[in-house]
């Protein structure tokens, strides 16, 4: 008896078997391509590329010639680099807090059956959706130091005399930060508010037999369970900070006198404006190097704060 | 799965393949052009450029030119001036692209980076100099000399596009400062306006501003200001020059070589204590930000007298009181402002420099291009009477006249880097502007500022060409 044919039957199986298989994967292949092609051409390339740059001497019309680490450490050993670190941890320090305070407020406010509840929660999502330099005009106006609503409001209510806003020194930044955190509370707002939406109620319940009254409510039941969303808004107001670029380059252009000058409008500066690339790039990885610290800092801390149910 | 067709085998090799790709395209030299060298003494010279005498072109093609603009408002009468040349030359095929200014020079920068660039452009002063001396324009002096006569221009239009001696652009129309002044205002305040003949100085300036400065019955804000600092660093260097500082040692030069910062010299720190003091002590110019949001200050008539450049006569035609112009005031030592011009400029990567060149001048001689240098009303770069005289005639109740006087003494401060360097003068005068340093220490730290970025930029550059 022949066990040849069972065999050769067995092989041409295995074989169609692989043909059909390989024929299901390069039709998954040619579908995901065209994003694959999209992150290696315009994103893995380019930042990859950018790596290469931050090495160079790259004017942009010229050649780039290597320098090595020159533009991290001369960068690392100028004054003008640690004024701009200040500018955008001062943004920071203020933004965040502020700006995680008030969309959570808004948040528990709008976390309510209340008729045309959707509409408020839409009008405080519009300026998240809203057309920066549109925005940036308006913005320009509420702090114009003559005319603007705010010092009128200021004069009107408290018989302040306004500063000069985004032409002072010492106010331009807090200007910056509330433009920033009005941008931003409605993206920031929906995610409290999604949290807020799981937290069970029959913990609600439990609070209000245990003699909780509101503020107990929210200290002892939605806070602590609110905090994995918390931390999600922290890590991502952080990154977002030191990445502010819009309010800096619509508002004040790093002025005045460089007190509003952030990285990222001087990465803007030395690359776009000045003819220095390969700077532009060094100070963007520095950048991305100390928001990665930050971040991995804040993931270390969070098992002793961020309570997982 | 397919044997030995791993995802991650994929994948990886798709990376590794693309990056690869990509390096290697973003890794290619373009054409280098003939280096600009730079001499401590003497002319900068460039290497002969054998394509001068060749062209890329084919016999019996037509060549491809393309000029970009950021004039974008003259769109209108420029752009017949250019069809009237596509159609004139049957050997050229021309197409334009008018670019608006917030856009133009990145977008400059991209395609020269691509070496694709516009074989012409329309240039402004402030970033002239950054592309003759990275070998992105093409050396035209042979040409311009050929064919024009020097003195049919304005001096200032000239020396902005010198670099030591050669010329990489032609003139076309000029950015002049000047004094524009509200004569309704000098009338009702009963207060004699600056004269036409601009015969005046800064403190004939400071006594006509005082004078006309109303204040709100409770004092508590300005409702009409007399007039205006300079506060831009561009205009300031150079009245710092008009009385008698000097804010460079050395020669001053557009490459920087040799050049240091000498804020400090005493005329310097008075120009800028006086015109800080117009803000700060006698409170007849609005401080920086007053005017956020709003329209023109001059326009709605809260401004007496301010300084703008020479395109403001046409912009302030439709303005609903008298008004007129006239030279910024003398200094102590000569009277002088701000001109820069607007030049046209040919790419060193041209392939048909000959039809390029047939194009400029087309573009700046009287005879084709007129209906732009007259039409828009913009100041001509050209001094001769064929094109003055109209350009005088357009605006017949206006005191264009002093635009023609201030042209012949302008001074111009761009040079290599003045983006950078300009940046780090102004963040120390601001700081002057604001009332918060006195002028003698806001020099002082402008001149250390001003030379570190000195330093970095010569260093960068020179390392960048291969110096």
């Amino acid at each position: 008896m022949s066990t040849a044919m069972p065999v050769a039957r067995s092989a041409a199986t295995a074989r169609a078997r692989r043909l059909r298989a390989l024929r299901h994967n390069l039709s998954c292949y040619a579908y995901v391509a065209p994003l694959i092609t999209n992150l290696v051409f315009l994103s893995t390339g380019p930042v990859l590329y950018s790596f290469f740059i931050s090495f160079t001497n790259w004017q942009i019309v010229l050649p780039p010639v290597w320098v090595g680490l020159r533009n991290y450490t001369g960068q690392l050993a100028s004054p003008e680099f640690w004024t701009v670190m200040w500018n955008t941890f001062y943004y920071t320090l203020g933004y965040v807090p502020l700006s995680m305070i008030v969309s959570l407020v808004m948040a528990i406010f709008v976390n309510q059956r209340l008729p045309l509840i959707s509409l408020f929660r839409s009008l405080y999502f519009l300026p998240v959706v809203s057309s920066g330099i549109a925005v940036a005009l308006v913005w320009g106006w509420i702090y114009q130091p003559t005319f603007g609503v705010l010092n009128w409001f200021l004069d009107a209510a408290f018989s302040i005399q306004g500063p000069r806003w985004l032409s002072d020194m010492r106010w331009a930044m807090p200007a910056l930060i509330v433009f920033g955190v009005w941008r931003s509370m409605g993206s920031n707002m929906i995610i409290f508010l999604a949290g807020l939406q799981g937290v069970p109620n029959e913990l609600y319940e439990a609070a209000r037999i245990d003699g909780a009254d509101r503020l107990g409510e929210i200290r002892f039941v939605t806070l602590p369970l609110l905090t994995p969303s918390i931390f999600f808004v922290l890590i991502l107001s952080v990154i977002g900070s030191f990445q502010v670029w819009e309010a800096t380059y619509l508002l004040t252009q790093g002025g005045p006198a460089k007190a509003t000058l952030t990285i990222s409008y001087f990465i803007y500066q030395q690359a776009f404006l000045w003819f220095h690339m390969g700077i532009g790039a060094a100070l963007a990885y520095i950048l991305f190097f100390i928001i990665a610290i930050v971040t991995l800092v804040q993931f270390r801390l969070q098992r002793r704060w961020v309570y997982y149910r | 799965m397919a044997h030995g067709w791993s995802r991650r085998k994929v994948l990886t090799g798709a990376g590794i393949g693309g990056a690869a790709a990509l390096l290697a395209a973003c890794g290619a030299t373009p054409t280098q052009a003939p280096a600009v060298v730079l001499q401590p003494t003497g002319a900068a010279t460039q290497e002969p450029v054998s394509s001068e005498a060749t062209s890329a072109v084919a016999p019996g093609e037509k060549a491809k030119l393309l000029y970009w603009s950021y004039l974008t408002y003259t769109e209108d009468s420029e752009a017949p001036i250019l069809k009237a040349f596509d159609e004139a030359k049957s050997d050229i095929d021309l197409s334009w692209e008018y670019v608006p200014w917030e856009q133009y020079w990145q977008k400059l920068g991209t395609t020269l980076a691509a070496g694709n660039p516009p074989d012409v452009w329309n240039t402004a002063p402030n970033l002239y100099f950054e592309y003759i001396l990275r070998r992105q324009l093409t050396d035209i002096t042979e040409r311009v000399k050929a064919d024009y006569n020097f003195d049919n221009w304005h001096p200032a239009a000239l020396s902005g596009l010198d670099l030591q001696g050669r010329y990489y652009g032609v003139p076309r129309n000029m950015d002049l400062l000047a004094c524009y002044f509200n004569k309704t205002l000098f009338d009702q305040a009963g207060v004699e306006p600056p004269p036409l003949d601009g015969n005046w100085t800064w403190d004939d300036y400071l006594e006509k501003a005082a004078a006309i400065v109303k204040f709100h019955n409770k004092g508590d804000r300005t409702l009409t200001w007399g007039g205006q600092s300079i506060q831009s660093w561009i205009n300031l260097l150079i009245e710092m020059e008009s009385n008698g500082g000097q804010w460079w040692k050395g020669e001053f030069r557009r490459d920087l070589v040799g050049m240091e910062f000498n804020i400090t010299d005493p005329p310097c720190c008075e120009t800028l204590k006086f015109d800080s003091d117009l803000i700060n002590t006698h409170k007849v110019a609005p401080p920086a930000g007053e005017f956020t949001g709003q329209a023109d200050p001059f326009l709605t008539g809260q401004l007496a007298i301010t300084q703008s450049y020479s395109w403001s006569v046409g912009a302030y035609q439709e303005v609903p009181f008298e008004w007129n112009l006239t030279q910024v005031p003398k200094g102590k030592v000569k009277q002088t402002a701000f001109g820069g011009c607007d030049g046209l400029v040919m790419s060193q990567a041209c392939e048909a420099k000959e039809g390029a060149w047939s194009l400029m001048r087309w573009l700046i001689d009287p005879e084709t291009g007129a209906g732009f240098l007259i039409g828009e009303g913009v100041m001509p770069a050209r001094r001769d009477k064929v094109v003055m005289d109209p350009y005088l005639a357009k605006y017949p109740d206006k005191n264009v006249q002093a635009l023609a006087d201030a042209a012949d003494k302008a001074g111009n401060p761009f040079a290599l880097g003045s983006g950078e360097w300009g940046q780090a003068l102004s963040d120390e005068f601001d700081k002057v502007y604001l009332g918060n340093t006195p002028a003698e220490e806001g020099c002082a730290s402008a001149t250390r500022s001003g030379n570190a970025a000195l330093d970095r930029i010569r260093k960068e550059f020179q390392e960048a060409i291969g110096g």
